[in-house]
């Protein structure tokens, strides 16, 4: 018997006026699983994503996580049940330190009120204290202790996407949502992304779904693909069955082209 | 003079936390406080001049949390002191309770002014707020000019704390002290903890806070609330102070001076509010002093004399803008670093 999935999407469907977005894609995720989403560009990955977090609501589907409904939940409610993402075109705060960007994680962990966060000494001051120990563990498990202080706008790309990352797993999620964690990185980069990728897995076991566009991550790092083309689900299976399956291949190219596609 | 000196090692997350994390700054800033507690010492008439700056700081505070660090532009923040100003004359006037029960209660109900303005912020952004709160403003005026019978003038008591009664200007300056210090302590406080990341967050990127679990309408409306709380402090003490108030005091301009200060002071800065009051009312009255003088030596002047005060403003805010959108706060951060550097470039 297959273990309870963490997250169902159930036949969902999303239109903008004109615009089939997403049509009746359905998927599950299972516990300590990456499950990748791939499809050319405008496939409706990302769209489905904004369903999941609940910037989108889709006309028709079941969004079902943590055994309850949350198709209909506002975008906070569904972080505070445990969704985490990360944004294709970094989203992180410009005008704040790296450590700040990564302790806005903690918030809906952290329960200090007006008058204890005014006052601040005592019981605001332990709180921030305890949750600062979390930030700090972030910090060194994603090797950028030398950015601490460091205004975000300042930082390089690479680094950027890793503080976003940190911030995502500040939340302590249940499941972690990567959109395009790794676009626009140097090799060096892409290596060290997947090796936190992995680690997550490995030691926390975070289910993830991950959009990608690099197919060598993408093949090696998912347990399990999905495949969308023009707001459909086109394949599903292991990163083996993927390659081999040729709607998949016309799809991308439209011939028979191994390996990096994009 | 080194203000962070090699060896200044810090073990603890509380020490790595502190607001004033050397000794150099406890020590300045114990300085500070106590020029201000003697302050009826040096200041001699000039007194009146820490009153306004202190009142003005309170609310210039609150426009700070808003504006500065939850981003939310509003052009009414006199507004919500003239509530807090009339709330509190009614309270003490009417209903005959004492300052002590007649300024929270009168800040409190501002408050609740705030939360209402604060809730279109949600889909009001931007320059579109600004309008918005500047409609609450006119409202304002237009409703407190009604409701006092279209004077739009009322006397309020004087402050009674415990059967000692506030008569003069020096008296009445550590009442203002005790909340300024109070107001000034309390934010520097809020924005370092969860509440002011929150605030920073919905700032910076609202989507964004919202997928961290920040729900935008609570923090916005908070934000509004918060700010109008400080300004109904203020307008609570100015109407104490002042002891006779009208709409004209609480007008637009005022709500543009607010604006001026923090700008001026520096936005995202503790400091910035304080910085900025005491610069716009130490350059006012300055003006009026020297204005004069300036006619005699110049009467060429004659036409500009009027309006001084808010050409100069204007140019000060413009320089500010283009050199240092960063306000006083980072001057003297950049002077700091240059003190500490000295002798060398970098």
């Amino acid at each position: 018997m297959t273990p309870e999935p963490v997250l169902c999407v159930e036949d969902l469907h999303l239109r903008f006026h004109g615009i089939q977005a997403i049509a009746g894609v359905e998927f599950v995720l299972a516990p300590r699983e990456i499950l990748g989403i791939i499809g050319p560009n405008g496939a409706g990955k990302t769209s489905v994503l904004n369903c999941i977090n609940g910037f989108y609501r889709p006309q028709r589907g079941r969004i079902v996580f943590g055994g309850g409904d949350i198709t209909h939940l506002a975008p906070h409610r569904r972080a505070a049940l445990g969704i985490a993402r990360t944004f294709q075109n970094i989203a992180l705060y410009p005008g704040m330190s790296v450590l700040n960007n990564i302790m806005t994680g903690r918030i809906i962990r952290m329960r200090s009120g007006l008058l204890a966060c005014g006052l601040y000494a005592g019981p605001a001051q332990r709180e921030h204290v305890t949750h600062r120990g979390v930030v700090e563990e972030i910090i060194d498990f994603l090797e950028i202790e030398e950015a601490r202080r460091h205004l975000v706008a300042d930082l390089p790309y690479g680094i950027q996407k890793k503080v976003e990352l940190g911030r995502a797993l500040a939340m302590d999620p249940q499941v972690l949502i990567l959109d395009e964690p790794m676009a626009g990185m140097s090799a060096d980069e892409k290596s060290d992304m997947a090796r936190y990728i992995l680690e997550l897995k490995e030691v926390r076991s975070l289910p993830m779904i991950l959009i990608e566009h690099d197919m060598g991550v993408v093949m090696d790092l998912c347990d399990r693909l999905i495949v969308m083309d023009y707001g459909k689900k086109i394949a599903e299976g292991s990163p083996d069955q993927i390659q081999r399956n040729p709607d998949v291949i016309r799809a991308y190219i439209g011939h028979a082209d191994e390996g990096t596609a994009h | 003079m080194s203000l962070r000196p090699s060896g200044d090692f810090k073990t603890t997350y509380v020490q790595d936390m502190a607001i004033l994390d050397t000794r150099f700054y406890r020590i300045g800033f114990g300085v500070l406080l106590a020029g201000l507690v003697l302050a009826p010492l040096w200041a001699g008439r000039y007194i009146f001049l820490l009153n306004t700056i202190g009142i003005y700081a309170v609310g210039a505070c609150g426009l700070a949390l808003l504006t500065g660090f939850t981003g939310q532009i509003s052009l009414g923040h006199a507004a919500f002191m003239a509530i807090g100003a009339y709330s509190s004359a009614f309270l003490s006037q009417a209903l005959r309770l004492p300052f002590v029960v007649a300024l929270p209660v009168a800040s409190f109900i501002t408050f609740l002014f705030g939360i209402v303005v604060g809730l279109p912020s949600l889909r009001i952004k931007g320059l579109y707020l600004a309008i918005a709160t500047l409609a609450f403003q006119f409202l304002t005026e237009y409703a407190l000019i009604h409701a006092t019978g279209g004077i739009g003038a009322t006397t309020v008591p004087p402050v009674s704390v415990g059967g000692w009664t506030v008569r003069t200007d020096r008296q009445f300056y550590y009442v203002v002290l005790v909340l300024w210090v109070a107001a000034g302590v309390f934010a520097a406080n809020l924005v370092r903890s969860r509440i002011g990341l929150a605030f920073m967050a919905v700032r910076d990127r609202d989507y964004a806070a919202q997928v961290l679990g920040i729900h935008l309408l609570y923090y916005k409306a908070l934000a509004f609330g918060i700010a109008a709380f400080y300004a109904g402090v203020a307008g609570s003490l100015w109407a104490h102070y002042n002891r006779l108030i009208t709409t004209e005091q609480f007008n637009v301009g005022a709500s543009i001076d607010y604006v001026a200060m923090i700008v001026i002071g520096g936005l995202t800065s503790a400091w910035g509010p304080h910085l900025g009051s005491a610069f716009v009312w130490i350059l006012s009255q300055g003006l009026r002093i020297i204005a004069p003088t300036v006619l005699t030596v110049f009467p060429a002047f004659g036409k500009i004399a009027t309006p001084l005060r808010e050409i100069v403003f204007g140019v000060t805010l413009i320089a500010l803008l283009i050199w240092e959108p960063g306000g006083l706060a980072m001057l003297l951060r950049k002077l700091k670093r240059k003190l500490d550097l000295w002798p060398f470039a970098y």
